[in-house]
């Protein structure tokens, strides 16, 4: 029996030992929450004015980078997703806006500074910078975010550090230490990783039957 | 230009504590220091905060001036 023990946890960090179990499995748990588990960022952005000093793809790099929180029981991958539009519908994308205009002085226009239209997935900072204004510089731009997973790019990662260290080698002890980014609980990546990796296993046991 | 959002090795966000180290570093604290006390601990992220020059506050210094000058053209004008 697999036996799991947690030594620490946060919102932000986790640490479990995991007692006789092979070290695949857990480095499966450790790669999946890395770049299987899917959060919400920022993907498409329709600039509809910029007059500020960075260029419109400098903006929308910014802003997919920014960690958004989020609700997986609410939110699908468009991939999955039953509306099958390229377009997405309120169970796969999220809108938000931008809206920023200097007055006589120079400003910050921050990540609170986005307005979302579901009250859940909003940054995790509101202090983020985005970019700065001269006077009567203003910005004006709409963002759609989605659901993606972190091999498709590092902005969906719901972890940044994910490790794995051997405590005991022969009885097959290992740490697990997960920290999160903001968009998701430490524990809930490790309940989807452990979540994902079954359901692998489950459809490889599946497509192996029909080979043989 | 800006501070970049996140870290360029490990990915975790550092961009919004940069305000506030700037801002103790300037009134005279030592920046390893302020680094610990902010929670950072690895040091690619805090070559990040450490080594970053805000190169965008050197071009906007042009744009507040032609904002001025547009303001005392426009004061001409009337």
């Amino acid at each position: 029996m697999v036996k799991l023990q947690i030594i620490e946890q946060d919102e932000k960090e986790i640490k479990v030992i995991f007692k006789d179990i092979h070290r695949s499995y857990v480095n499966a748990i450790r790669r999946f929450a890395i770049c299987e588990v899917p959060t919400i960022a920022i993907d498409e952005v329709v600039v509809l004015e910029n007059s500020s000093v960075m260029y419109d793809e400098l903006i929308a790099h910014r802003l997919g980078l920014i960690p958004l929180k989020t609700d997986l029981t609410r939110y699908s991958l468009p991939e999955e997703c039953d509306c099958k539009s390229a377009l997405g519908c309120t169970k796969c994308r999220v809108l938000l806006v931008l809206d920023v205009e200097a007055g006589n002085r120079t400003r910050v226009v921050y990540s609170g500074d986005l307005r979302s239209e579901d009250d859940f997935v909003k940054p995790t900072s509101d202090s983020i910078p985005i970019v700065k204004l001269a006077p009567k510089q203003a910005i004006k731009l709409e963002a759609y975010a989605r659901l993606g997973k972190g091999k498709e790019h590092a902005k969906w990662q719901p972890a940044t550090v994910s490790v794995l260290t051997p405590v005991s080698e022969e009885e097959d002890t290992y740490m697990l230490y997960i920290e999160s980014l903001g968009s998701l609980p430490s524990s809930e990546i490790l309940s989807k990783a452990t979540e994902i990796l079954y359901k692998k296993l489950l459809e490889f046991a599946e497509k192996s039957k029909s080979v043989m | 230009m800006l501070i970049p959002i996140r870290c360029f090795t490990c990915g975790s966000l550092i961009a919004d504590r940069y305000e506030e180290f700037t801002k103790r570093v300037k009134e005279g604290e030592e920046p390893g220091k302020v680094l610990d006390s902010m929670g950072i601990k690895r040091y690619c992220c805090r070559r990040m905060l450490l080594s970053n020059v805000d190169i965008i506050d050197r071009v906007l210094s042009y744009y507040e001036v032609l904002a001025e000058r547009r303001a005392e053209y426009d004061l001409e004008q009337y």
